[in-house]
């Protein structure tokens, strides 16, 4: 954390931001998906939660380096190893889930319901705290493996297979 | 020897192998417990990491989304671990995130708590991501279980070291037990050989470790002290044996040596005993003893020598005996004959009234005279005894003579006696004839009585003795005896008040008193009296001048006048026939010769006591007899036998005499046979055709005696009477057979009427 953040509350974006990154050190990715250690970020560039998200890039977890990528709604999502999700209509929605679901890659999202749909890590306020809930049954099928600490912290888990 | 207890050594043994093992245990399992300490203490330390890392990372998610609950939740679970009091979490500001307190524990901030503390184990666990510090998680865990461990552990250390000491025990018993039997086994047969002394018993081997070695070699041991100790016996049998002999012998010797000093101290005893003796015996002679050296000087005197020369004894010894003796006691000395001689020497001294006979005994040893003895003897008393021995043989002498005579005398007389009866008868009718031979009688009847006196004195009497007692004959006789001696002398008689009973002739014995008092009558021509006395007494010695009667009850008659007396000498005479103090013609001076030898005939005694001027006593002394006279009766009457036919056998040695009884007896019709002698008369007797009636025979004859006849007589004819004339007493009678001839004598000279008196009265 800078001095400056320290000095100032962080925003809800720089807070979802550090969320996000937290959410890296507890996901276990799927084989291949992470090459030459680096782990891609990629964003919707509509999305609010760039602000928070581009201060991600070059950060290291591990051995691996995160990169941010700002991509557009017709941009290849294969390659990305983490997909920050924004506002889309419902068949957009399905659509992407399905690619990422395909491809092993991260969805996080903070929009109501989207654990719901099949976002496999929503963010939330509650009592003007983030808290975040995880599609289990989505990260299943996508490949990927969520540590049982940050399960143990999520305020609900989404198994949508039993 | 001290015994040696196995049970102690085992004891010790077991104690100090248990004690080994106990403290190798207890040592072991200190170290244990020390090394299990920080083991277990690394091991908490590395739980309560590994919880911290759990939590830790656990929390990990938590502080990285902020997430308080989440991580006090997680905290929460250390509740699993009881040991753990408290947690606290801390975020990367050092801000309190979550904490964690155990119920019943109390919270306590960690920048607070001293972590060296020793009651607790604090952990520190610094929570990282991607190398960057998120948070700090504290934990405090007390040290309960580790100290429960702890005691644990030492609580099975102590059953450890237990359970090892017994088995240690059990096991270190069996072998002790096992290893020591063969020891003990010694040590019994140690004991045993020790109590019995008997080196031949064995200890039993049981074993082939040390002991059994041991054993062996003690055994062997034992072996060479039986062998030694044999040969010790044998040496010992010989020194005990060699001892027992020397013992012995010292035993006899000491038996002889104590045998030798009993008979030296016997010896001893004796010695003293003979001193004491000699001492005693030698003061109680009494005479006077001198012993002498060769000099004549006193070595030793008795009391009686000390007492006749009125010194003593110190005094007397080393003096000469003629000089301080004899010279003292003015009498001669002869110690120089007797030194010269070397002889006994006697000699008599007169020292006052006493006669001593002095004997000078020579000692001679090697020929050399060494000594003597001088022994003075009182003879006084001898010398009065042999005086006396004297006067009574010249008694005898005389009475002998008397009796001698007086027998002739009366052969004589019985010749004249019978002619002039004869002559008498013939011649009565012629006026002169018969006066002449009246006087002629009478003077026979003088003669008699003279013969008869005298025999009285010579004891030849014949003695009618009888018991009778004397004080009944004195007192009847007292009257007669008072007219004989005349008015102007009074007699007195204090007689004893019982009987005095002796036996003796009765009328001689009247006769003998009245000698006696006519002799005193004699001595008080102005009157006078005389006091006759009877006494009973046990003779003692002063009673009577001889001895033959001391100690027996004695009659003791005294006549006692107070008239003139007599002088020693006429005392010495009085009892001699024919000594008189009388003038001429008045007194014959047979007298108290007949008393004399009537008491002598009686088995008594006289003496006399007289003093000039004084008066006279005489004293008879008689022996006492308790018989009673036996009363013969007279029986039948005097029958007057005619002397026809009756042949008498005349025994007379004395021709004379048979000439004149032959006579007598022809004359009053008898026929007479004669025999001069006893062998004769025995042949006449012998020869049957005499006819012998009665025998009349002397006593005392050549060849054979009247006695000895009389018995040979009695052989042939047990009938015939036989008288014995005599002019002697009694003594040739036999003494047992006296009374038995007492009435077949007749004395001489007899009278016809006598002798045809008593030849009727043994006819009869």
């Amino acid at each position: 954390m800078s001095p400056a953040a320290k000095s100032l509350p962080p925003t809800e974006y720089q807070v979802k931001a550090a969320f996000v990154f937290n959410f890296i050190r507890f996901i276990e990715f799927g084989e291949g998906k992470i090459i030459n250690n680096e782990i891609l970020l990629c964003t919707y560039k509509s999305n609010p939660l760039n602000q928070g998200l581009n201060h991600l890039n070059g950060k290291s977890i591990g051995n691996n380096k995160i990169i941010y990528k700002e991509i557009d709604k017709n941009s290849s999502i294969d390659q990305c190893s983490i997909l920050i999700i924004d506002k889309k209509d419902e068949e957009e929605l399905n659509n992407i889930l399905k690619i990422s679901e395909q491809n092993g890659i991260l969805t996080i999202s903070d929009i109501e319901r989207y654990g719901e749909m099949g976002v496999i890590i929503n963010m939330f306020l509650d009592d003007d705290k983030i808290k975040f809930e995880i599609n289990i049954s989505s990260a299943k099928a996508s490949g990927l493996k969520i540590s049982s600490r940050l399960l143990s912290l999520a305020k609900k888990i989404i198994d949508k297979k039993k | 020897m001290t015994r040696f207890k196995p049970s102690k050594l085992s004891t010790k043994i077991i104690v100090s192998v248990i004690l080994a093992v106990a403290f190798s245990i207890l040592a072991v399992t200190t170290g244990l417990s020390i090394f299990s300490y920080s083991i277990i203490k690394k091991r908490i330390i590395n739980d309560l990491n590994i919880h911290a890392e759990i939590i830790g990372s656990n929390c990990q998610a938590s502080l990285l989304f902020d997430d308080k609950k989440a991580a006090t939740k997680i905290l929460s679970s250390l509740k699993a671990v009881p040991t753990i009091e408290n947690s606290v979490l801390y975020d990367s500001n050092g801000k309190e995130f979550a904490f964690y307190v155990k119920k019943g524990s109390i919270y306590i901030p960690f920048n607070l708590l001293n972590t060296e503390s020793g009651d607790y184990i604090v952990i520190r666990h610094d929570i990282t991501t991607n190398n960057e510090h998120i948070g700090t998680l504290y934990i405090r865990s007390n040290l309960n279980q580790l100290y429960f461990q702890i005691k644990w552990i030492i609580l099975m250390m102590f059953l450890i070291i237990l359970l090892s000491s017994i088995i240690s025990f059990i096991i270190i018993s069996y072998f002790i037990k096992k290893s020591f039997k063969p020891m003990e086994i010694l040590l019994s047969t140690m004991n045993e050989i020790a109590d019995k002394k008997d080196y031949s018993i064995r200890a039993d081997i049981i074993s082939d470790d040390e002991f059994g070695d041991i054993t062996q070699k003690f055994n062997n041991m034992v072996a060479q002290i039986k062998i030694r100790d044999d040969k010790i016996k044998e040496y010992q049998a010989h020194l005990e044996s060699e001892v027992e002999r020397r013992m012995q012998e010292l035993n006899e010797t000491n038996k002889k040596l104590k045998n030798e000093i009993l008979e030296i101290q016997r010896m001893e005893e004796m010695i003293a005993k003979s001193a004491t003796e000699w001492r005693t015996t030698f003061d109680s002679i009494k005479d006077p003893v001198f012993l002498l050296d060769e000099k004549g000087l006193i070595q030793r005197c008795n009391r009686a020598a000390s007492e006749i020369l009125g010194l003593s004894y110190n005094k007397i010894v080393g003096n000469n005996i003629c000089i301080i003796g004899h010279n003292k006691l003015q009498c001669d000395c002869k110690i120089e004959e007797v030194m010269k001689n070397r002889s006994r020497v006697l000699s008599n001294i007169k020292i006052g009234d006493k006669t001593y006979s002095v004997v000078y005994d020579p000692i001679v040893s090697s020929e050399k005279l060494t000594g003597i003895v001088h022994i003075m003897a009182d003879i006084t008393k001898q010398i009065e005894l042999e005086e006396n021995i004297r006067q009574i043989q010249k008694m005898e002498a005389v009475g002998r003579l008397a009796g001698g005579v007086a027998h002739d005398f009366n052969n004589l007389l019985s010749i004249i006696t019978l002619y002039t009866d004869s002559l008498s008868k013939r011649l009565k009718d012629v006026p002169h004839v018969s006066n002449e031979i009246s006087e002629i009688k009478k003077a026979i009847e003088r003669a008699t009585n003279l013969s008869r006196q005298l025999l009285m004195f010579s004891r030849k009497q014949i003695l009618n003795p009888t018991i009778f007692d004397l004080n009944e004959i004195l007192r009847s006789n007292h009257k007669m005896l008072s007219r004989l001696i005349g008015e102007n002398i009074k007699i007195d008689l204090e007689l004893t008040q019982e009987k005095i009973q002796i036996m003796a002739d009765v009328s001689q014995f009247e006769n003998a008193i009245m000698n006696m008092v006519i002799n005193s009558k004699d001595a008080m021509p102005q009157g006078g009296k005389i006091k006759i006395i009877t006494e009973r007494k046990r003779l003692k010695e002063g009673d009577i001048s001889i001895s033959e009667f001391l100690n027996r009850d004695m009659l003791i008659l005294k006549i006692i006048d107070n008239g003139e007396g007599m002088s020693e000498d006429i005392q010495k005479k009085i009892f001699e026939p024919f000594f008189t103090t009388k003038p001429k013609g008045k007194g014959t001076g047979l007298g108290l010769a007949m008393v004399y030898g009537f008491v002598k005939q009686c088995n008594g005694h006289i003496e006399v006591n007289s003093k000039v001027g004084e008066g006279t006593e005489f004293r008879i002394y008689l022996p006492l007899t308790e018989k009673t006279e036996e009363i013969k009766e007279v029986t039948g009457l005097i029958k007057i036998i005619s002397s026809e036919n009756i042949n008498i056998l005349l025994v007379e040695d004395d021709l004379d005499v048979r000439k004149s009884i032959i006579k007598m007896l022809s004359d009053n019709k008898f026929s007479v046979t004669e025999a001069d002698s006893a062998i004769k008369a025995l042949d006449i007797i012998q020869n049957k055709n005499n006819k012998i009636d009665f025998i009349l025979s002397d006593i005392i004859m050549p060849q054979m005696d009247g006695i000895t006849f009389s018995k040979k007589v009695r052989e042939l004819d047990d009938k015939v009477p036989i008288l014995f004339m005599t002019g002697y007493s009694d003594e040739f009678l036999p003494k047992d057979d006296i009374e038995k001839y007492k009435d077949m004598i007749l004395e001489k000279p007899f009278t016809e009427s006598q002798l045809l008196n008593k030849i009727h009265k043994m006819m009869l």
